[in-house]
């Protein structure tokens, strides 16, 4: 027996060798609907940023929003322009911000060489995370000294021009347990052709030729990341920056092509986290964190609404030789401290109980612009030049605010019999701006057979709402509404694990949902312009099932199917944009010792249009991805060679329906075929 | 700090220790003293090779200075190693894993040989090391400390992968006052008819199955039935496999590589002590334990709260 053969038979398997020998832990299994993507399942599937990581998670879409391409991520069909329904998190502190409550509009992708895992749990989480848990819950992981062991080196390069390096080290130092990551990445974008935008319609209106369509989005950038974790003993110090920069405005920030317009952003973090599992006694895990978070929307090169040429009418001669230029910016700062622990003292309870507050400061709102909107038309007219209007609440777009929320939750975990676990927990929060929220959640978790489980869960999230619907002022598309209530969601879900081998595990979940309160910008009566209201209603049900099975010690099949069916409420029909179907598909085969061949498929069908948009349905798309991988050459080289949308499918996403038709009628472009080569070092 | 430098410090630090010491009471592991021991172990890929490099932290932890290496091809020549090892002027080899054993019986005639990592059954030949499988002494204590009213174990094994073992479990059995029930059988088909028959006749809270590290265990057939019987009549198994516990069973014993390592070097330690008699194959005592709380919580045992602790391994994770 060779020495392989002999460890396998003691340990069962490679995965369980590297849990025995600490190279990686066991996956904790919340009463959720969660899915685990490892940093082995970034690299097999030749992701290079965060949204092809999440395109493969059952029930769960990246769609686009013109502004940036900034991602939509739609959760069985929740689906909204901005996207604030979904909390994203690194290392469990939310990184959404409060001008719109998602990532940033200059979000600009998330690379993945730091990335130890991702945690995706669908459905509401607000009983736990609170705010905007609503969705699902997005929670990175970042990697640690375990994770690194020592140094790696790498770089990618591949189509558009795309180039990034990485250099990862960790290691012990002088007592402390150090990782540090850092990570660059340069691209042109991909620069499919945008056949008609917002321009062509209005120069089809007034007579103009201003339109630069046809003509490719905008998707460069420039990325830098660093990240440094310090830990030693219960202590534990966390720091990053995400520096974006030359960032394109996609298919524009008002839907009309804008190939000059630049933005960038920082985004820097730090957090001092205290884990004591054995705090007064074995019974009590106790944790305490304290975490500061800075975000910036700046503009880098004057932004045009509208192309040079645009005219509206409004004054004599043409109105904008030089455009629509606005040039918006803000800054955010967020101050935040929790504790929380679990106690284990009691015979047939896991208690868990914490609190915390949250200090959001949108400190500083800058404007330069050269133009104004008139409220009677909701057009822009000439502001007689470029003007910084900063501090001018008659012209600015938003008003500085600040937010505080205090919190408090208990969870109990009782097992009540021996194959029979309840999960009840409430949060409370209150609001300095708009009040309190008290939000519950119940998990009946049943070990129905020994490779069995049942579950059935309920929770009801919040999400506050973000600063741009409370306070956007001076624009009459999207004026905000202090007195504005959280949308709501309340879901139920049913769902089987089953694992009747070793080699097959399947999952379905069965789910049923009903948003509440969504708050959209409709038209103010007696006005001509569109305010803030808690106005919409959906509901939705669907399902999504699983199945992931090791065919061979060298082949690996992955593959989900997920259904949805959402209803507008206000119209009865059908809630539009998210796909009723989806299925993904991965085979991943060791051919030779150290070579791994990766091919996944993505089919994405039925994305219906929204009531009102009466384009004709949107085409399915499937893209065919293939990564070819080479490790351990030399002992220390790894090499990897991906080409991605293999069969160059034309596949769009829905651009926004609008009045009295879409303004970006032919839908979003995605990329073609590309290509990239990738080479890392380790040591 | 480099790992050198660090090397350095302590070296440094023991020094002033043996000199404020006088020099007394170091024992054999004293720096002047450190005998020049290598290591032979496989050239394998990851994550086979941490557990190497684990038992050979271990090894270094306990010699207090760093050892030679010698990963082995597969097709390495005997006659090279030698060479080397002669002309580094090495006392004592440690041979990790099963790829090194032929050329470890060869060279027990020039060094001191330890063997471990490599399944190999206590007794019979004229070796010195510490055998992969776990002392079922240690199993069978881990056994009654999770479920105390455990009276009886159930072990169908295989007659000529695990004979070697059922003397020393029957010692084990009735140094803690339980009782085993033994049965060999020849293939996987007799295993399955024997599983078929004893199953029905096991009572809840007094017996317990354990799985033998061996082919009567297959994974497709007699695994799931196994399992899905014992939760049905809610019987404790356990199992010498680490895969078994995510699967179901309620705990298995695996290697404490580290500790495992320290123990060789002790070993290594004492051989050369010794002279050259062999000190023969011992089971494996430093182990870790892996857990199914699931399983825990189906059988009432309420481990979570009780020995959470004691636990290297959870499953599933919480």
């Amino acid at each position: 027996m060779d020495d392989e053969e002999a460890l396998l038979n003691l340990y069962g398997g490679e995965e369980m060798i590297s849990l025995a020998t600490g190279n990686s832990k066991p996956i904790s299994r919340a009463p959720a609907i969660a899915t685990v993507i490892t940093a082995e399942d970034i690299k097999e599937i030749g992701a290079t940023d965060l949204d092809q990581v999440l395109e493969t998670v059952p029930g769960l879409h990246v769609a686009r929003n013109p502004s940036g391409y900034n991602p939509i991520y739609t959760f069985r069909g929740i689906f909204s322009q901005f996207n604030p329904q979904v909390l994203m998190l690194i290392n469990g502190i939310p990184i959404t911000n409060l001008f719109f409550g998602n990532r940033h509009q200059i979000w600009g992708g998330m690379p993945v060489q730091s990335i130890a895992r991702v945690e995706v749990i669908r459905g509401p989480g607000s009983a736990i995370y609170g705010a905007d848990a609503f969705a699902g819950v997005i929670n990175i992981i970042t990697k640690t000294k375990e994770d690194i062991g020592g140094t790696e080196i790498g770089g990618r390069a591949g189509s558009f021009n795309s180039w990034n390096g990485w250099a990862l080290h960790g290691d012990n130092w002088g007592g402390f347990d150090v990782a540090v990551m850092l990570e660059y990445g340069d691209t042109d974008g991909q620069r499919r052709i945008i056949n008609a935008d917002a321009q062509t319609f209005f120069d089809s209106q007034f007579g103009t030729e201003a339109s630069l369509a046809p003509g490719p989005v905008n998707l460069q950038r420039e990325n830098i990341d660093a990240r440094l974790d310090i830990s030693r003993e219960h202590w534990r110090l966390r720091a990053g920056l995400q520096r974006r920069s030359n960032f394109g405005t996609g298919a524009g920030v008002a839907q009309a092509l804008d190939p000059n317009g630049r933005f960038a952003s920082n985004r820097w973090n730090v957090d001092l986290t205290y884990h004591n599992p054995t705090f007064f006694s074995e019974n009590w895990d106790v944790m305490a964190q304290a975490s500061y978070f800075n975000t910036s929307q700046e503009v880098e090169h004057d932004v045009r609404l509208f192309p040079p040429g645009a005219d509206f009418n409004s004054s004599p001669g043409i109105d904008f030789p030089q455009g629509v230029i606005g040039n918006p910016e803000v800054f955010e700062r967020h101050a935040r401290f929790k504790t929380s622990a679990f106690y284990t003292g009691f015979e047939r309870h896991q208690i868990r109980v914490g609190a915390g507050m949250r200090y959001g400061d949108l400190y500083d709102v800058k404007e330069v612009k050269n133009y104004e909107f008139d409220f009677k038309t909701g057009l822009p007219r000439p502001l007689g030049g470029l003007r910084d209007v900063t501090g001018n609440l008659s012209q600015v777009f938003l008003r500085e605010r600040d937010r505080k929320n205090y919190y408090a939750f208990l969870q109990d975990v009782w097992n009540f019999a021996n194959d029979w676990e309840f999960t009840a927990g409430v949060r409370y929060d209150h609001f300095s701006d708009f009040g309190d929220t008290i939000n519950p959640r119940l998990a009946l978790v049943w070990a129905t057979r020994y490779d069995l489980t049942t579950k059935l869960l309920y929770g009801r999230a919040f999400r506050a709402p973000s600063f741009a619907e409370l306070f956007n002022i001076n624009n009459p598309v999207a004026i905000g509404n202090p007195n504005l209530d959280p949308e709501t969601i309340e879901t139920v879900e049913l769902a089987f694990d089953y694992r009747p081998t070793n080699a097959l595990h399947l999952a379905l979940s069965l789910f049923h949902y009903r948003w509440d309160d969504i708050i959209q910008f409709v038209p103010d009566p007696g006005t001509s312009v569109n305010v803030a209201k808690n106005a919409g209603k959906q509901k939705g049900l669907g399902l999504e099932l699983e199945a992931d099975w090791a065919l061979t010690s060298t082949f690996h099949l992955l593959g989900n199917y997920a259904f949805q069916h959402s209803t507008d409420e206000k119209t009865g029909k059908n809630a539009g944009y998210a796909p009723q179907h989806q299925i993904y598909l991965r085979g991943s085969w060791e051919f030779l010792p150290h070579w791994r061949l990766t091919p996944q498929l993505n089919w994405v069908i039925d994305r219906a249009r929204p009531a009102g948009d009466n384009r004709p349905a949107i085409n399915n798309y499937s893209i065919f991805d293939l990564t070819l991988r080479r490790t351990a050459i030399k002992k220390h080289w790894e090499a990897a060679f991906s080409v991605r949308n293999l069969f160059d499918n034309d596949a769009r996403e829905p651009s926004p329906a609008g009045n009295p038709s879409a303004l970006i009628p032919n839908d979003l472009p995605l990329s073609g075929r590309s290509f990239f080569g990738e080479i890392r070092f380790r040591f | 700090m480099t790992a050198e430098k660090i090397r350095n410090c302590r070296q440094y630090f023991f020094l002033l220790v043996w000199l404020f010491l006088g020099g007394a009471g170091m024992g054999p592991v004293a720096l002047a003293d450190s005998p020049a021991i290598a290591v032979i172990y496989p050239d394998i890929r990851e994550p086979y090779q941490s557990i190497f490099l684990k038992i050979i932290k271990g090894i270094e932890d306990k010699i207090k200075k760093t050892v030679k290496l010698y990963p082995l091809k597969k097709n390495y020549d005997p006659e090279v190693i030698k060479y080397h090892l002669r002309k580094a002027r090495i006392q004592g080899v440690i041979v990790l894993g099963s790829r090194g054993l032929s050329a470890a019986k060869d060279l027990q005639s020039m060094f001191h040989v330890v063997i471990g990592a490599v399944l190999i059954s206590p007794g019979g030949e004229n070796l010195t090391g510490i055998s992969l499988t776990p002392d079922p002494e240690i199993i069978f204590q881990k056994l009654l400390k999770i479920d105390p009213g455990i009276k009886q174990i159930t072990l169908i094994y295989n007659q000529d992968q695990t004979e070697w073992l059922i003397d020393r479990a029957v010692k084990a059995a009735r140094f803690y006052g339980i009782g085993i029930n033994t049965f060999s059988v020849k293939n996987i088909r007799e295993a399955a008819a024997l599983y078929r028959d004893i199953l029905p006749l096991l009572k809840e809270g007094k017996d317990a199955i354990w799985l033998p590290q061996d082919s009567t265990i297959d994974e497709q057939a007699i695994l799931p039935l196994i399992l899905q019987k014992a939760w049905e009549q809610n019987l404790v198994v356990f199992s010498s496999n680490l895969a078994h516990i995510p699967r179901g069973a309620l705990f298995a014993l695996y290697p404490d590589n580290e500790r495992m390592g320290q123990s060789l070097a002790d070993l290594m330690l004492k051989k050369i002590t010794n002279g050259r008699e062999s000190l023969g194959i011992s089971p494996l005592r430093d182990l870790l334990i892996a857990v199914n709380t699931r399983t825990a919580d189906h059988l009432g045992l309420n481990l979570m709260n009780r020995m959470k602790q004691d636990f290297d391994l959870i499953f599933p994770a919480r």
